[in-house]
């Protein structure tokens, strides 16, 4: 796994800002958002990473920013990566890569559901989980919800 | 001269047997065939992720109940799993041992319903009646354990609660015996039917390709020749201490998905045997403090559940409350794949293809 290592660290050089090897199968990359799918799409196919299975895709508000978390799986070294990158709350934009795997894309719907983070260039970027006409995003940090009095519109956002 | 026409549109569910649980598929359709499928999901969401954010790290177990609701202990076991790792609990030997004797009989329940409603779904009514009256007595077995039926709630951070009850390994044992025997009864009845057999070989194929690029796990993976299971590839628990096979098969069709989790209970016995042989003595739980602040930092755990890969990821600051729990249900990623596996399959095999995914709304819903 170290020559794997080297290889992205080379390829990439400034873009990864931190990285730590966990176990022996399993490295953690924190890395620049500029270059979020050009990595995902290094480590699908070089021959050395074989990162060929999306294991999930989450983001987390941290009350400043957002931060993307996608786990990869190889099936044929049997190692694990983890991405790690952050983007900015008030306009949280970043390239989806629900076309390099299409195992993320209900991933993706679902954080833009709850997060509103816009995932450009995915084919079907709408609410999965939440009614079309919800308002607001739920998972947010600063979201306060009210109840509406309607069972079926469930608690909506103050403005 | 050419007859055009206009795809069909047919509303399957959200209330439908065949759908086990509230899913809506919209269905395009050119005669019998299916030209396109649209799942529509979230008729369960109770944004359970976000209420975990508000509770301190211990109190959230009860709510893994209500994800997969026929493999509530496999929830409990990631959930536990991924604070022990956030926080660097240690659980003593004889918990790990009954975690996964436990979560073994969960996964024969789990794989009953399975086939028991899936026997129903191709018109083979008897398998349901046959795989309940075995399934009731796991539930009896797990019920004496843990109290509970469904909603076990019995796994904890550093261990389980209680040590098995007086005399539970001969009854565990004996159950095994029966179940070998009840297992060549459903082969007889199911897997050597003709006409079971015709209705699911060769339908919804799933290839190797698109089932690791969708990232499906379980079953469906191991159907599809990919030798993913969480316990090989990542042992927890005991894992690396038993020896079992992993099932995998090459058609990646209904069948194949039905033989691989018929196997799987085969295999599941063979563990139970050897973890009440290999059983050591000692505590169950490790003692934590009344109030549980796990260091800042992120961590995640991976089970695997009767569905398949079940993951937990947790972020803490340091507080007694997470920062954020994300679920990564298997049946959620399973049935991404769903509208790929009906393109061009007939409206008939929509049950047989939907039934073999194996999908509990509960924990794709959240």
């Amino acid at each position: 796994m170290n020559e794997a290592i080297q290889e992205l660290l080379g390829r990439f050089g400034e873009a990864v800002q931190e990285w730590t090897q966990v176990t022996p199968n399993e490295v953690r990359f924190t890395v620049s958002s500029v270059v979020w799918r050009e990595v995902a799409q290094y480590l699908r196919d070089a021959p050395l990473w074989q990162m060929d299975y999306p294991a999930d895709l989450t983001v987390w508000d941290t009350g400043n920013e957002f931060w993307l978390y996608l786990r990869l799986w190889s099936s044929v070294y049997n190692h694990n990566v983890i991405l790690f990158t952050a983007i900015s709350r008030e306009e949280p934009r970043i390239a989806s890569l629900a076309t390099l795997y299409p195992g993320v894309d209900w991933h993706e719907r679902e954080m833009y559901d709850m997060y509103g983070v816009i995932f450009e260039g995915h084919p079907n970027l709408k609410r999965i989980l939440l009614p079309d006409d919800w308002e607001g995003f739920p998972f947010r940090k600063d979201y306060v919800a009210v109840p509406s009095g309607d069972p079926l519109r469930g608690p909506q956002p103050v403005d | 001269m050419e007859i055009l026409s206009q795809g069909m549109v047919i509303n399957v569910g959200p209330q439908h047997p065949s759908t086990h649980g509230v899913l809506r598929l919209i269905l395009t359709l050119d005669g019998e065939q299916i030209v396109a499928c649209e799942p529509v999901i979230g008729y369960l969401h109770r944004g359970l992720e976000k209420m975990m954010e508000r509770r301190p790290y211990r109190h959230n177990i009860p709510f893994t109940d209500r994800l997969d609701y026929l493999a509530a202990l496999s929830n409990n076991l990631a959930i536990c799993q991924c604070i022990e790792r956030l926080g660097g609990v240690e659980v003593p030997e004889r918990a790990q041992y009954i975690r996964v004797l436990l979560m073994e009989l969960q996964r024969i329940a789990s794989h009953l319903v399975f086939l028991g409603t899936f026997g129903t779904d191709l018109g083979a009514t008897t398998m349901f009646l046959y795989a309940f009256r075995e399934r009731e007595m796991v539930l009896d077995l797990l019920e004496e354990c843990t109290g509970a039926r469904l909603t076990y709630n019995w796994v904890r951070v550093g261990g389980v609660p209680d040590d098995l009850p007086e005399g539970f390994g001969e009854k565990v044992l004996d159950f095994v015996k029966v179940f070998r025997q009840r297992m060549d009864e459903y082969d007889r009845l199911l897997t050597r039917n003709r006409i079971f057999r015709s209705r699911t070989q060769g339908i919804g194929v799933l290839p190797k390709e698109m089932a690791l690029a969708y990232g499906c796990s379980g079953p469906m993976a191991r159907a599809s020749g990919i030798a993913y299971d969480i316990r090989k590839v990542a042992p927890y628990e005991v894992y690396d201490r038993v020896e079992f096979d992993v099932p995998v098969l090459e058609d990646g069709d209904v069948w194949a998905r039905y033989l691989v989790r018929m196997e799987e209970m085969r295999q599941s016995l063979r563990i139970i045997e050897q973890v009440l042989r290999d059983m050591p003595d000692g505590a169950v739980q490790t003692k934590l403090p009344k109030v549980f602040k796990p260091p800042a930092g992120i961590a995640y755990s991976r089970v695997e559940s009767p569905r398949g890969e079940l993951s937990f990821m947790m972020v803490s600051d340091g507080s007694s409350n997470p920062v954020r729990v994300h679920i990564r249900a298997p049946s959620f990623v399973n049935l991404s794949v769903l509208p790929r596996l009906l393109e061009g399959a007939k409206v008939a095999d929509l049950v047989a293809i939907l039934g073999s995914i194996d999908v509990v709304l509960g924990e794709i819903d959240r």
